[in-house]
């Protein structure tokens, strides 16, 4: 559901904006497509990595 | 825009202060204790440290974008490395938040309401207070500093009468260096990303009283956050103090006023909630032209905006799956390590300009 939301919103962001450059677009959709099904990932998938489980892979053995 | 140089003090304590306000308070004394002061006074003198290099920096280029002139001192590659941490830590920074206060106004307010509501509603404020652009940020604190510093007083005159004021001996009585030192780093994971001000310019220089004004909301942001920790701890006790979640709520909940002011709760939460829009909505901006410059967007960094605070949320979301270990986390040294670890971004880039000579001179070639 957040993921389907932010994903119109993006797209509404997008089509809003004038004299757009062919390489932005390219760019814009590539984030777009990354973005989203990271997104539907951790929105559909319990085991989806999080940032503070990388932050504690790296860090953890700080006490 | 019509600037003045008070208007980064302004916006500095309103960014400082609206996080540590409402989340270190309890941490500090479960861990602190009565030595809480010692954490909170040690990390503001860092804290000058960290404004001095930020503000050095700025000056290197005081009309450019730190974004562009921080190539120079670092180079091109390294420097868009820095720049595309300092977005993935916004994403990250704004998550925490929003699931902070998620579990926060759901506990407490909503508790019938699924989390994922209050964090869409949330992380679509957030994205809407960034789209409508960093003057409108400045203005909003502007006001809500104004309100901030009178809410402190009043906090601090009504809840000092039924405070137990035999209890500050105990605050020079404890003493143990390895707690301090802990703390410490903790606060400083608090309130310590100075570096964020080098993102005012252009619209804001970074001229001759930016130090002093960053200065001086370092103060603010250390009362800010002393006031409600020497409250708490005097009204509550260590004990209780430790294990209230958010003991400024209670100091209000729990006090002997009637009325408009024993019921004022939903009048505070209104006004720091606005603080922490200001604060998420400028980390969200940040990011957007942190990625922009990464990948040499042209054509309006504000597209990001959605993508960026999209993702916040659902990292937020994800968090909400287990509550106890996302608090467990959020408390652990790994994590106020990384914290502090990006808070010391100007001591870098002032390090590499001192090696290359760059300091010497008054402006970057």
């Amino acid at each position: 559901m957040l993921a389907f939301f932010f994903a119109g919103y993006a797209i509404l962001e997008w089509v809003l904006v004038k004299n757009k450059r062919r390489r932005d677009s390219i760019l814009f959709w590539c984030l777009f497509i990354l973005f989203t099904s990271w997104g539907m990932g951790a929105s559909f998938f319990p085991w989806w990595p999080q940032p503070n489980q990388l932050i504690m892979f790296l860090f953890g053995w700080f006490k | 825009m019509h600037t003045s140089s008070f208007q980064v003090f302004r916006f500095a304590s309103i960014y400082m202060i609206s996080i540590p306000l409402a989340f270190l308070v309890t941490p500090l004394i479960t861990s602190s204790g009565y030595q809480g002061w010692i954490a909170l006074l040690t990390a503001a003198a860092i804290n000058v440290l960290l404004i001095y290099c930020t503000v050095r920096i700025g000056r290197l280029a005081p009309q450019e974008s730190w974004i562009q002139f921080g190539e120079r001192i670092m180079g091109k590659w390294l420097h868009r490395s820095v720049l595309l941490l300092i977005a993935l830590w916004t994403i990250y920074y704004i998550s925490l938040d929003i699931e902070q206060f998620t579990l926060f106004y759901g506990t407490v307010y909503m508790k019938g309401t699924p989390p994922w509501f209050i964090q869409l509603m949330l992380g679509f404020a957030i994205a809407l207070t960034a789209r409508w652009g960093f003057a409108t940020m400045i203005y909003l604190s502007d006001t809500l500093f104004i309100l901030l510093l009178t809410g402190l007083f009043f906090l601090a005159l009504m809840f000092s009468r039924d405070a137990n004021f035999h209890m500050l001996p105990a605050l020079l009585t404890h003493h143990k260096l390895d707690i301090a030192a802990r703390d410490t780093l903790s606060s400083i994971s608090w309130f310590g990303e100075w570096f964020i001000f080098l993102f005012l310019a252009p619209e804001l220089t970074c001229g001759k009283k930016t130090l002093r004004n960053l200065m001086l909301a370092n103060l603010v942001v250390v009362a800010g956050v002393f006031i409600p920790w020497l409250l708490t701890l005097l009204n509550f006790g260590p004990y209780y103090g430790g294990r209230v979640q958010y003991p400024i709520l209670e100091l209000i909940r729990s006090s002997s006023y009637s009325g408009i002011l024993g019921n004022a709760d939903p009048l505070v939460i209104g006004m720091w909630l606005t603080s922490m829009f200001i604060h998420d909505a400028f980390l969200l901006y940040v990011g957007t032209l942190c990625l922009s410059r990464v990948l040499n967007f042209k054509s309006g960094p504000h597209v990001f905006i959605s993508l960026l605070g999209g993702l916040a949320t659902i990292l937020a979301f994800q968090y909400s799956r287990n509550s106890t270990v996302f608090q467990q986390n959020i408390n652990s040294m790994a994590i106020i390590l990384f914290w502090a670890i990006i808070d010391c971004i100007p001591i870098y880039y002032i390090l590499v300009a001192l090696f290359r000579g760059q300091l010497k001179t008054k402006k970057l070639s």
